[in-house]
């Protein structure tokens, strides 16, 4: 085997299998992070994934764990294994920018939550991840976008973009983003991955720096459902520090992955506003449920409850949450703001009290239709998007041959799951005649990630789109 | 949805006064359209019947509070 053949299949392993060779000693967790950097090096100025690239951080960091693993103090499946954080997760001594002019050199002194328990499982940090400024804005020219690996004239999606094109492109086996409105499945959808928000609550935001304290979700992006219940066991779990962290208990993720899905309800997601779906996503949804069908699941046609009333309840509320958080800047320095994250800043500081309590009530009957729904089903499965990847450097989809705005399309697909709290995980589902990825969203009830994973895993173990590697990767390294 | 009356300059700079904000001519520029979206969208859900329930608070743990 070449040297680079082996870079290659190190780089694009999943977490499972690198850390069964790492168990085995087959594979160090220092050769494993050399062959990360090396990618990242070669791939990161084209890409543009990392604000920050953490090489000496990271080879001390798998140098102590090979020794510990020498000394047969094998910590578990995340012992070794590269992962990255969005640059809007707090690293102590590393610079945490947020994609911002604001205080782009800001070095925290303490890590968040998340990071701290990914490394107390032995996770090694390669990088932090581009976004899209404090997670927010659609264009940021101060931080140029990630590129989408798959095809470069298309956007990378955001706000997590460089977390997912990161995990896509095989510059790290997992990484930490946020969703706020489908800030982590969309970009994962858009390059291919695998993006999961989980409940509300069950993995701490202690450390991220907020957008919007009742929609923001910390979130897992690997290549694998079998690795995002691997990230998800690491990093869930109460934390004190987080005000609305949930004492639910935390069960093994990956119990049930292997398990037929035989006799599960599947709700097919409809009732959309919008039903401009783009043809292509919607053949390949319905191919998706086909397999599941296939595989023995009953399902039943839906009309999700709310879905007209997620943007105009949506809207006030990020805008309005967010624009507290950042009242200081927007009032003393808003020059250090991009113009766009400015703009959204700006309406949600005349957004009016009545306004955005009326849409926090709404929630909570949202919430109640739900769990009516899911006395009926045991997950949601849906596009996770309507539309294809829009032009590189704007925040559009391409629905046939319109070019849409993305936040008016995607809250009743991804944030009809913020503003209810629920888990849902996107996962690829083919690829567009334009060679764009792809997926399917599935959702489930709240705290049942498992059996959200138990069928996703079967749906990607019965197709081959997780296999497949970005094609411009292949002729470069 | 049709497209809503813009907000006026004066409009938009009187909320901002509320809002303790000193905006200038650009930016008041940019709000005029999205605000009236936002506020056009929001009367379609603004008679929602919710049982005049409180809206989501932060939640304190019991065992803080003792």
């Amino acid at each position: 085997m070449s040297t680079s053949t082996r870079q290659d299949d190190l780089c694009f392993m999943s977490i499972s299998d690198s850390a069964r060779l790492i168990a085995s000693k087959e594979v160090s967790p220092v050769e494993l992070t050399s062959a990360v950097l090396d990618r990242i090096r070669q791939c990161n100025d084209e890409l543009l994934a990392y604000i920050t690239i953490t090489g000496e951080v990271a080879l001390e960091q798998a140098r102590a764990a090979e020794t510990e693993i020498s000394a047969g103090q094998y910590r578990g499946r995340l012992h070794g294994i590269p992962v990255s954080l969005k640059d809007i997760i707090m690293t102590k001594g590393i610079r945490t920018s947020c994609a911002s002019l604001d205080n782009p050199d800001w070095v925290p002194d303490r890590d968040a939550t998340a990071y701290n328990k990914l490394r107390q499982a032995g996770a090694i940090l390669v990088g932090k991840a581009n976004l899209r400024e404090y997670a927010f804005a659609s264009v940021n020219p101060n931080f140029p976008p990630p590129v989408n690996p798959w095809h470069r004239d298309r956007t990378s999606g955001g706000s997590s973009s460089g977390s997912a094109v990161a995990v896509a492109a095989g510059m790290g086996h997992a990484s930490l983003g946020t969703d706020t409105g489908g800030s982590g499945r969309s970009p994962a959808t858009q390059n291919g991955v695998v993006g999961l928000k989980a409940t509300y609550g069950r993995v701490s935001r202690d450390g991220v720096f907020p957008l919007s304290y009742s929609l923001d979700h910390t979130t897992v992006m690997t290549r694998t459902v079998h690795d995002s219940a691997i990230v998800l066991d690491a990093v869930s779990g109460f934390d004190p520090r987080d005000e609305n962290s949930a004492r639910e208990p935390v069960p093994d993720f990956c119990e049930k992955l292997g398990r037929s899905i035989k006799g599960l309800r599947i709700g097919i997601a409809g009732g959309f506003t919008n039903k401009l779906v783009d043809a292509e996503v919607a053949r390949l949804t319905s191919q998706a449920i086909r397999v599941l069908e296939d595989m023995g699941a009953r399902t039943l046609e839906l009309n999700l409850p709310y879905v007209a009333q997620c943007l105009p309840v949506y809207q006030p509320i990020i805008t309005a949450e967010a624009a507290t958080v950042h009242y200081q800047t927007l009032r003393e320095t808003p020059e250090k703001l991009g113009p766009d994250v400015r703009s959204q800043l700006d309406l949600g500081s005349l957004v009016p009290a009545t306004m955005y309590l009326q849409a926090q009530r709404i929630r909570k009957v949202m919430r109640d239709a739900f769990r009516e729904v899911f006395e009926k089903v045991d997950v949601i499965v849906g596009p996770a998007l309507a539309g294809r990847p829009g032009p590189a450097g704007k925040f559009t989809t391409y629905i046939d041959s319109h070019e849409v705005d993305d936040r008016l399309v995607n809250p009743e697909y991804t944030g009809i799951y913020n503003l209810t709290g629920l888990p849902a995980l996107a996962v690829p589902s083919g690829f567009g005649s334009d060679g764009t990825p792809i997926g399917i969203q599935i959702a489930g009830a709240w705290f049942d990630e498992a059996t959200v994973f138990q069928v996703a895993h079967a749906y990607e173990q019965a197709t081959e789109w997780h296999r497949r590697r970005p094609p411009d990767l292949f002729s470069r390294i | 949805m049709m497209s809503p009356e813009p907000f006026s300059p004066e409009q938009i700079q009187t909320l901002a006064q509320f809002a303790q904000l000193d905006l200038p001519a650009e930016r008041v520029e940019a709000l005029a359209r999205p605000l009236a979206e936002l506020m056009e969208r929001f009367e379609q859900v603004r008679s929602v019947d919710t049982g005049d329930r409180e809206p989501p608070t932060i939640t304190f743990d019991r065992g803080e509070l003792a």
